[in-house]
Parts: structure tokens; C-alpha cells; sequence
């Protein structure tokens, strides 16, 4: 998604269990909506959306100022600031994939022996998560 | 007067109880570190969520079907108390003070004719008022070091089934806030319906209500949100309480380390008074025994 010509910032913050990883004055941020990647300019009327695991890009005017990948979580638009909470957010440089393969390899056995329900569901959310990774990193070519 | 074994024998078993104190205060400062780090980077997280939740229902009257997990019922008759104490003993007045709150809280529903459950977290209060109200406890959990956010979800899940089997129609959270390492707040919190008292709001937002819009719809992001933030609030009040207990054990342990020190030296003095004590008697027998057969 090409950003629109704007110097108009708001504040963006990126909150995860883990603190805050991103807090910053940003003219577009991209975010992948349950429903599609949504781009978010100043002003943009109150909005609540799920999000998807995916990627954000925050732009700075025309410029791209950091990407991020983000797990499940929400996103809160109060019209002033911007808040995305995410239950995992990782700079996309930390990706590593040899790494996500690894986990998704674990995760694949861990769910072949799960034997209780919930913990199977959980591990196979899990496993999604780490799929989005992967798939990220493919898009990104690394 | 004791004698000198006894009095050999006490001190040892002080200093050996002082050792005891000074290792539990030193494993309690370490854990505490990671505990209070844990606790600390949850905060933004856990506020953010409840600040959301906090806009939601700050624009709630324009809804045509409010959810009830938000809003709360008119007609309340049972109330849940959630409390959250830990496993193991020996961290001063902590567990005490949680208890005698759940107390407080128990007579004042009597009070008003209402009827309450409890979910103990943690042995120590599971204990206390298993016993004293058996039928009334309808969950409990272990207090690991490092709470789980699985335990958490567990909790948030069985407090939504009881709500919605009206089984339960409100919820309060007693735990121990954890301010610094010398001190935490006995808090009571209420899960169901949302309190947003513990978010600082920084300016009120003047203007016409503004509804939001949802994505994919009002239903199903709250129908997410609401037990994603029952879950975030109790996996914060489990944390909280967890740093807690290490600061209160630490501080507690600090005190009885200088108690067994204050005891050691007192004993150490009367020990030495005892010493010369008897050897001034034997000087005397011997000198005396002396003299008696130096006059014949």
C-alpha cells in the first residue's frame, strides 16, 4: 500500500505483554484488519477492529519508519492516538527463520502428544502464529 | 539462671534460625527482581486493554443491546469473590490482610441478603476459607512463582460459564497490588461489571458520542475483548500478587534476620556474664579454699 502525501501525525503505540514496543508520532499506519489491511490516517473516525497476525508499517511522510510483525490482538482508534495491542510483537529484523522453523517443527510434535483438548487448542494457535511468521518472511523474501 | 549448656544450645539454634531467615530473604530478593520486572512490563499491556474497554463503555448508551459482561446486572444476588494469596507462608501479614478483606467483603454481602462463591487462588487462603465456608469455594488454584496466563484464561473462562448460567452475577478481585518491594495494597477490584477506576484517564473527551465503528462487528470484537480483558486483569492481579508475596516475604525475612541477630547478641551477653559469673565463683572457692589452710 503506497502512503498518501500527508505530514499530519498522530501518536502510534504498540503495546505487548512483554511492555511497550513501539510508541511514536507516525503520518500512516498499515494494519492488517480481521477484515483486510487497514491504513490509518489523523483523524480517522473511532474504530475497533480485531487484528490479524500479519504486518504493521508505520510511515513517517513518504518514508516506511519501522515494520513490525504482530500475533493477535486489537486495534484502538480513539480519533486522537492510535493503540494496537498484540499478544507478540517482533521488529521484523528479529525475525530469524531458521528459528520460526524450528518452532513450528516443535509445535507440530508438541501437538501430535497433546492429549487434553484445551491444551491442543491452544498449541494449535500457537502454531498459526508461528505460520503467520513464516509466511511474513517469505513475502519478505529472507 | 541457665546454665551455661542451655544457654550454648539456644544460641546455636538462634544463630541456625537466623541462616534459615537470611536465605530465604536473599532466594526471596532474587525472585523478586524477575517478579517485579514480569509485573512491570505487563502494566501497559493490561491499562491499554482496560482503557479500551474503558472507551467502549464510555460510548455505551448508544448501544441497542449492551453486553451484560460489561454493564453488569440490575438484579444482583450472588456475588464471586476471585482471591489471590500464595502457596507458602512465612511473608508477614500478606496473606492475613487478603483473608480478612475476603472477610470483610463476605459480611457485607450477608448484610445485604446476597448469597457469594469463592475462587481461592493459592493454598493459603484456600485453606483459611475452605474451611470455614466449604460449599462456598467453587474453584482453587496453586500460586506458582511464575504465574501462567493459561491459569488465567482458565479462571476468565470459568467466571464468563458461571456468569451466563447465572450462576454468578458479579465478580470482585481481592489481591495484593504490588507497589514497591516494601510495600503492597490490599485491593479490591471489580471484574464483572467493568470498573475502569484503575485507569487514569488522561483528559475527558468533550463532544458529541462518536460511536465507534467495529470491525468485523460490535458482537464479535467484544465478544473477544471483554474475555481477553477479564483474563488480562486477573493475569495482572496474579503477577502483581506473585511480586507481591516475594517483596512481603523479603521484607518480612529481613526482620527476622535482625530479630535472630538482636536475640544472638542478647544471649551472646548473657552467656558471657554466666562464664564469669562461675569463674568468679571458682576464683572464690579456690582462693578461699587457700586461705582456710594457709591460717592452720
Amino acid at each position: 500500500m503506497k502512503p498518501e502525501t500527508t505530514t499530519e501525525t498522530f501518536t502510534f503505540r504498540l503495546v505487548s505483554p512483554l511492555g511497550v514496543v513501539e510508541e511514536s508520532d507516525v503520518s500512516l499506519a498499515v494494519l492488517p484488519g480481521s477484515e483486510g489491511e487497514v491504513g490509518i490516517l489523523k483523524k480517522h473516525i473511532p474504530f475497533i477492529s480485531d487484528l490479524n497476525p500479519g504486518m504493521i508499517q508505520l510511515f513517517k511522510g513518504e518514508t516506511l519508519h519501522q515494520q513490525y510483525f504482530v500475533a493477535e490482538g486489537f486495534i484502538d482508534m480513539t480519533g486522537e492516538a492510535c493503540t494496537v495491542l498484540a499478544e507478540e510483537a517482533v521488529h521484523v529484523n528479529d525475525l530469524d527463520k531458521s528459528e520460526t522453523e524450528e518452532a513450528l517443527s516443535r509445535l507440530n510434535a508438541q501437538i501430535e502428544a497433546a492429549e487434553d483438548e484445551l491444551q491442543k487448542a491452544t498449541l494449535c494457535n500457537d502454531r498459526q502464529m508461528v505460520q503467520a511468521k513464516l509466511d511474513l518472511l517469505k513475502r519478505l523474501k529472507r | 539462671m541457665a546454665t551455661l549448656k542451655e544457654l550454648k544450645v539456644r544460641q546455636k539454634s538462634v544463630r541456625s534460625t537466623r541462616k534459615i531467615t537470611m536465605a530465604m530473604k536473599m532466594i526471596a530478593a532474587a525472585k523478586l527482581k524477575k517478579a517485579q520486572q514480569q509485573a512491570e512490563a505487563l502494566v501497559p499491556y493490561a491499562s491499554a486493554v482496560a482503557e479500551m474497554v474503558s472507551d467502549v463503555l464510555e460510548k455505551v448508551d448508544v448501544y441497542e443491546h449492551p453486553p451484560r459482561l460489561l454493564l453488569g446486572r440490575e438484579d444482583v444476588q450472588t456475588h464471586l469473590i476471585l482471591i489471590t494469596t500464595s502457596d507458602r507462608g512465612l511473608c508477614g501479614g500478606f496473606n492475613g490482610s487478603l483473608i480478612r478483606e475476603a472477610e470483610r467483603l463476605i459480611a457485607q454481602y450477608k448484610a445485604q441478603g446476597h448469597d457469594f462463591r469463592l475462587i481461592c487462588v493459592g493454598r493459603r487462603g484456600y485453606e483459611v476459607l475452605s474451611g470455614r465456608y466449604p460449599d462456598k469455594v467453587v474453584l482453587n488454584f496453586n500460586a506458582p512463582d511464575k504465574p501462567a496466563f493459561s491459569t488465567a484464561q482458565k479462571i476468565a473462562q470459568s467466571i464468563i460459564e458461571m456468569f451466563d448460567e447465572h450462576i454468578i452475577d458479579e465478580c470482585t478481585l481481592v489481591y495484593n497490588a504490588f507497589l514497591s518491594a516494601m510495600l503492597q495494597r490490599v485491593t479490591t477490584h471489580k471484574l464483572v461489571p467493568f470498573a475502569p477506576d484503575r485507569v487514569e484517564k488522561a483528559e475527558e473527551t468533550v463532544g458529541p458520542k462518536i460511536p465507534y465503528i467495529y470491525e468485523p462487528s460490535e458482537e464479535v470484537v467484544l465478544e473477544k475483548l471483554l474475555p481477553k480483558n477479564l483474563a488480562i486483569q486477573i493475569y495482572r492481579a496474579l503477577i502483581e500478587n506473585s511480586a507481591g508475596e516475594k517483596g512481603a516475604r523479603m521484607t518480612a525475612m529481613d526482620g527476622a534476620t535482625r530479630n535472630a541477630d538482636e536475640m544472638n547478641k542478647k544471649l551472646t551477653l548473657e552467656y558471657n556474664r554466666t562464664r564469669q559469673a562461675y569463674i568468679t565463683k571458682e576464683l572464690i572457692e579456690i582462693i578461699s579454699g587457700a586461705e582456710a589452710l594457709s591460717d592452720q
